[in-house]
């Protein structure tokens, strides 16, 4: 163990030798035009950022949309879909690209962690559905175990109840419940996501949460009824190239490939014979990134990403249309 | 005025003085304590900026600036590191990418621990924050933060071992 106090110089003594410069000028006048305008429209965050640690991303058990909501009444009850039979455990699989698209280059491959969460998880997605796209998504997730994502945020009042929430100045608002039942909302922040969590009830019933929403949002559909999802394996296998800019993923926890991302529009696009979910966007920072998630076969889920901007959709499609399945290294 | 004393209940020019003190405050240990965080001088640069700007905003609503803004400041970092996650996934190591030569090994050393680890380790040992304090920054039980703490200085012994000895 090394010693507290030598540790403590050392930080002291790196941090001394940070640069710091003040911005506060900035900062006043950039809130001031801020209190002027409170309903200035925000930039766009990319979801899938926070999905990758929030892992919110839903499934649908069928490939089309699944419109079973109104705006009144029970939006949703009984058991949620189980994992197909049979299906591989997420991180026994992996992505290999043995015949890349000419513009990939340095393709290699390796694992990143996960592992984000444990315990028993069922999601459910709402989304505006506006032919093959599905806008303005939330989701909602029930859970007793822990989930990494859930400390973050600050505590605050909402319909006279505490909740967590995490909000990303491009438009997306995590909203977690303190104490119990354990949810998770995510989406847009002009949604009163503290409404849905409240309208939300969670059974346990036959060693699964299942989840029942009272009202749905106004326009809103259930796009992906309750569902459980598999293990988040500790290790999972990527395909990455073009210096780190593109990779596929292996995200079989999900289930199914329907992306309800948080504040993304998401559009069904052909991959194949399959169908996949694609989307793209900017992220905080202003970053550009798109994602295509399919399913080459019930219980295996992929995604190919890139950062790039020369790299979109039809790269991606194709991409993954070069993508196997194979055992997990 | 103690910097982080309640804000409630100010007139606008109040609030602009007192959030310049709190501010010049703030700054600085703000600024180096992410900068320890995430290995880019820059990135903590902007995440300390963000944070500062969102307690501004709210400064008439919130009641203890100074954890409120510990909390942002934590909350942003973990962010970029999970956005720089995504774009590098395979990538488990953060580069120390503008931080002073003489103190890559450090940032490096820094950078393999877990998040929750590193950011212990940082508050403890350069913020200077207790244990309880820890914990409620990080939104975790109190008695996670001293394993967590254990686990770290056992790591940075490892990996930090040729000063240690010098």
């Amino acid at each position: 163990m090394i010693d507290e106090q030598v540790l403590t110089g050392l930080l002291h003594d790196a941090a001394g030798r940070i640069p710091v410069e003040s911005q506060l000028d900035a900062i006043l006048t950039d809130a001031a035009v801020v209190r002027l305008r409170p309903e200035v429209a925000r930039a766009r965050c990319w979801p899938r950022y926070a999905l990758a640690a929030a892992a919110v991303l839903v499934a649908v058990a069928a490939i089309g949309l699944v419109a079973t909501g109104g705006s009144t009444g029970p939006a949703f009850a009984g058991a949620p879909n189980p994992v197909p039979a049979g299906a591989p455990r997420p991180g026994t699989i992996a992505p290999a690209v043995p015949d890349p698209p000419a513009w990939v280059r340095d393709l290699s491959t390796a694992t990143r962690e996960g592992g984000t969460r444990t315990g028993r998880w069922t999601r459910a997605g709402l989304g505006i559905v506006d032919g093959d796209v599905i806008r303005r998504p939330i989701t909602i997730a029930a859970f007793d175990g822990a989930f990494e994502g859930a400390t973050n945020g600050v505590e605050v009042e909402h319909h006279g109840h505490t909740f967590r929430e995490l909000h990303h100045d491009g438009g997306t608002t995590f909203l977690f419940t303190v104490g119990e039942p354990k949810l998770m909302v995510t989406g847009p922040s002009d949604v009163d996501l503290a409404a849905i969590a409240l309208a939300t009830h969670v059974l346990d019933v036959d060693g699964q949460l299942q989840l029942t929403l009272d009202r749905l949002p106004r326009g809103y559909s259930v796009v992906v009824p309750p569902q459980v999802l598999a293990e988040d394996a500790a290790r999972r296998s990527v395909v990455a190239a073009n210096g780190g800019k593109v990779g596929v993923h292996e995200e079989s926890d999900l289930v199914d490939p329907t992306p309800i991302a948080s504040g993304a529009d998401v559009r069904r696009v052909r991959v194949g014979t399959k169908v996949g979910w694609y989307f793209q966007a900017r992220t905080d920072e202003g970053a550009w990134i798109a994602a295509l998630s399919w399913s080459p076969r019930p219980g295996i889920v992929f995604e190919a990403v890139s950062t790039d901007p020369a790299h979109a959709e039809r790269d991606l499609v194709e991409l993954a249309e070069a993508t196997e399945v194979v055992p997990a290294p | 005025m103690d910097p982080a004393a309640s804000p409630v209940g100010m007139s606008m020019d109040e609030v602009g003085a007192a959030f310049s003190r709190f501010y010049e405050a703030e700054l600085a240990v703000q600024v180096r304590a992410a900068t320890l965080l995430l290995g880019s001088m820059a990135a903590a640069q902007d995440a300390v900026h963000d944070a500062f700007v969102e307690v501004y905003r709210r400064w008439h609503r919130i009641e203890a600036p100074g954890p409120y803004l510990r909390q942002s400041v934590l909350n942003r970092c973990r962010d970029v590191l999970r956005h720089r996650s995504v774009e590098a996934r395979h990538q488990r190591s953060l580069l120390a990418d503008d931080v002073p030569a003489q103190d890559a090994p450090l940032f490096d050393a820094l950078a393999r621990l877990p998040f929750n680890q590193r950011a212990a380790i940082v508050l403890r040992f350069y913020v200077g924050l207790g244990e309880t304090e820890i914990a409620h920054e990080l939104g975790c039980a109190p008695g996670s933060v001293g394993p967590w703490i254990r686990r770290a200085l056992d790591r940075l012994a490892v990996e930090l071992h040729p000063q240690e000895e010098r």
